[in-house]
């Protein structure tokens, strides 16, 4: 996908401390809209009106976790269908493939580097078929 | 593009630093919890495994996020025994034990960031 048709992305995870450094760390990307959702349920109310160009869901959240957020927006017609990106601790080879299957663009391994982030997100965004 | 503007990295970092700072109160109040979920543990309830795995994930992710690799690798140490365990229906005396080790080299590993 192009660069220029990232202009607004949702992050989503329950740790207030990693949506500050991410909203931070992306914000280094130029022309980027960062939004932020504490919770899968609060993103779900969020992302039809928002209509982020992409999603980066964390994995692991109390109540409802990164993968049931994706197939619940997946199943709901009223959902926008915006690529996603997970981010999780549990990123080995055959977890980074099972979340390929669900159907995410890419995974992103915590604990990742603030300084490298955007350009892991562009790199996902640019060549989702790469990882 | 992304932006190479050494003064919003400086901020950045700086920022990062303070939240590593309100990252190790914050988990010595976690920990508080963790001993209470052991306690409850050790008195025969397993229901405690999801919040205890939870608390370490927490500690685990956010910690390696802001430059604590040692306290990461200390909480998911924790965050897999308790996971393995989620579901028990009877406590595993020899489990909480290494629980109880783990916690407490998680703690030890926070006071000696705190006082670093």
């Amino acid at each position: 996908m192009n660069r220029a048709q990232l202009k607004t992305l949702l992050y989503v995870d329950d740790e207030s401390d990693i949506r500050e450094i991410v909203e931070m760390a992306l914000g280094l990307i130029d022309n980027l809209r960062v939004h932020t959702s504490a919770s899968g349920e609060l993103a779900l109310g969020l992302i039809p009106t928002l209509k982020p160009d992409l999603i980066l869901l964390d994995v692991m959240m109390p109540a409802m976790d990164g993968p049931t957020v994706f197939s619940r927006m997946r199943a709901d017609p009223e959902q926008p269908k915006c690529p996603v990106i997970f981010v999780t601790a549990k990123a080995l080879p055959p977890e980074i493939a099972h979340y390929r299957e669900l159907g995410a663009a890419g995974v992103i391994a915590k604990p990742f580097d603030p300084m490298e982030l955007g350009r892991q997100v562009l790199q996902i965004w640019e060549h989702p078929n790469d990882q | 593009m992304i932006s190479d503007d050494a003064a919003k990295r400086a901020a950045m970092q700086e920022r990062i630093k303070q939240l590593a700072g309100e990252f190790l109160q914050r988990c010595l109040r976690d920990l508080v919890s963790s001993r209470d979920l052991l306690t409850r543990l050790g008195n025969g309830d397993t229901g405690i495994y999801k919040e205890l795995e939870y608390l370490a994930h927490r500690i685990c992710g956010t910690g390696a996020s802001l430059g604590f690799e040692s306290l990461s690798t200390c909480a998911a140490a924790v965050e897999r025994l308790a996971e393995a365990h989620v579901g028990d229906v009877t406590a595993d005396q020899n489990v909480a034990g290494r629980l109880v080790e783990y916690v407490a080299a998680l703690e030890m590993d926070v006071d000696r960031l705190i006082k670093r």
